[in-house]
């Protein structure tokens, strides 16, 4: 009688193993609306497979803006808890990546303000670097340089071109993309990108590192 | 730093965003100026490049990359300061548009205005009721009772 009631629940485990197995596989292989489909309908499961998908662009920009590893993973988190909380204000019009980034976005220029960023953030970003072995130490030493200096630039611009600048230097991402994350139209797109480099280049050159870089 | 007005065209050529790259192509082999310039937006990237970590959020961190958004899910969501001190201003907005709306409409110590007396009657025996109207506007409303009394 005990064995058989051992069998009945070793198979018993078996087969939610494989209900598991299955579910795990369904949500992977789900497309980005379904799961957002299956998140707004309340399955926490398909929000984790969304998070998973996407933690990477949201840490990057987060890490972008805030140069920091710490404050970028815990912004990153802030950000799914907020998308989690607007879930169901998401209607689709943008990809859910576009609202995520736009979130990420609005979010870390909230902490930007918040504390203006100085050289601190770079040294994260330096220290980051020298902890990564290099064949080449003199070119690393030139490139974390170049890095720096280009940091401090782009912290120096004004919030909206930075945006843009980050979104496409960074991320890589489209106009159309760009203009989804930062709500406005493709000519803003340009012309915010237009101005962040502008800037950019002049700031550079003052410092003398443009003609480092050509 | 010269500049063409055709910089924003070779900057979309260069983001892959050009409507006409053949175009741009044929504008830079002619323009010095939209040359250096993409030169420079290239360098630009390049430096970017080589200094450049992407952050990620290895596989085996996400249990507890997860865990924080789970944990913060479940806390009620607090009200912000900003939010409080928004809702706050609100709230005496209000009170303020509405105390200076009703002192505008229901001034204090304002004389009861009648803009018509058609006539004036009482029911009590042996009064009379007569009103006279005055140069200000006002009406005077005259009761004469019996032996001058109410009671």
């Amino acid at each position: 009688m005990s064995v058989a009631m051992d069998v009945s629940l070793f198979f018993d485990g078996c087969a939610m193993k494989e209900n598991e197995r299955l579910r795990r596989e369904e949500l992977h292989l789900a497309d980005e609306a379904r799961l957002v489909a299956w998140a707004q309908a309340g399955r926490m499961e398909a929000f984790e497979e969304l998070v998973r998908r996407f933690r990477n662009e949201v840490y990057a920009l987060a890490y972008h803006f805030l140069r920091n590893r710490e404050e970028a993973w815990d912004t990153s988190q802030e950000v799914f808890i907020k998308a989690y909380r607007s879930l169901k204000q998401f209607r689709g019009e943008a990809s859910f990546k576009s609202w995520l980034l736009r979130i990420t976005a609005n979010h870390c220029k909230d902490q930007f303000k918040k504390r203006r960023l100085n050289a601190v953030a770079v040294e994260d970003e330096i220290l980051m670097n020298s902890q990564s072995p290099d064949p080449h130490p003199g070119k690393q030493l030139e490139s974390k340089e170049l890095g720096a200096a280009i940091n401090l630039a782009i912290n120096q611009l004004p919030a909206k071109h930075r945006t843009a600048f980050m979104l496409r230097e960074f991320q890589g991402l489209s106009y159309e993309e760009m203009a989804q994350v930062m709500q406005c139209s493709l000519g803003t797109v340009m012309s915010r990108l237009h101005h962040a480099r502008k800037k950019l280049q002049n700031t550079l050159k003052e410092r003398g590192v443009l003609e480092e870089l050509q | 730093m010269k500049t063409c007005r055709h910089q924003n065209t070779v900057e979309a050529f260069f983001d892959g965003e050009a409507k006409d790259p053949e175009w741009v192509e044929a504008h830079l082999a002619d323009c010095a100026v939209c040359r250096e310039y993409h030169s420079l937006l290239s360098a630009v990237r390049n430096g970017i490049a080589a200094s450049r970590q992407a952050p990620s959020i290895a596989e085996p961190q996400f249990d507890l990359f997860m865990s924080g958004i789970a944990e913060g899910i479940e806390r009620q969501p607090r009200y912000s300061f900003r939010g409080l001190w928004a809702y706050t201003s609100l709230v005496t907005a209000a009170i303020l548009v509405g105390l200076a709306l009703a002192f505008t409409l229901f001034p204090a110590n304002r004389p009861v205005e009648a803009t018509e007396i058609q006539a004036v009657y009482t029911d009590y025996d042996g009064a009379t009721v007569d009103w006279y109207p005055s140069d200000d506007g006002s009406t005077t409303i005259w009761i004469k009772t019996a032996g001058d009394d109410l009671e």
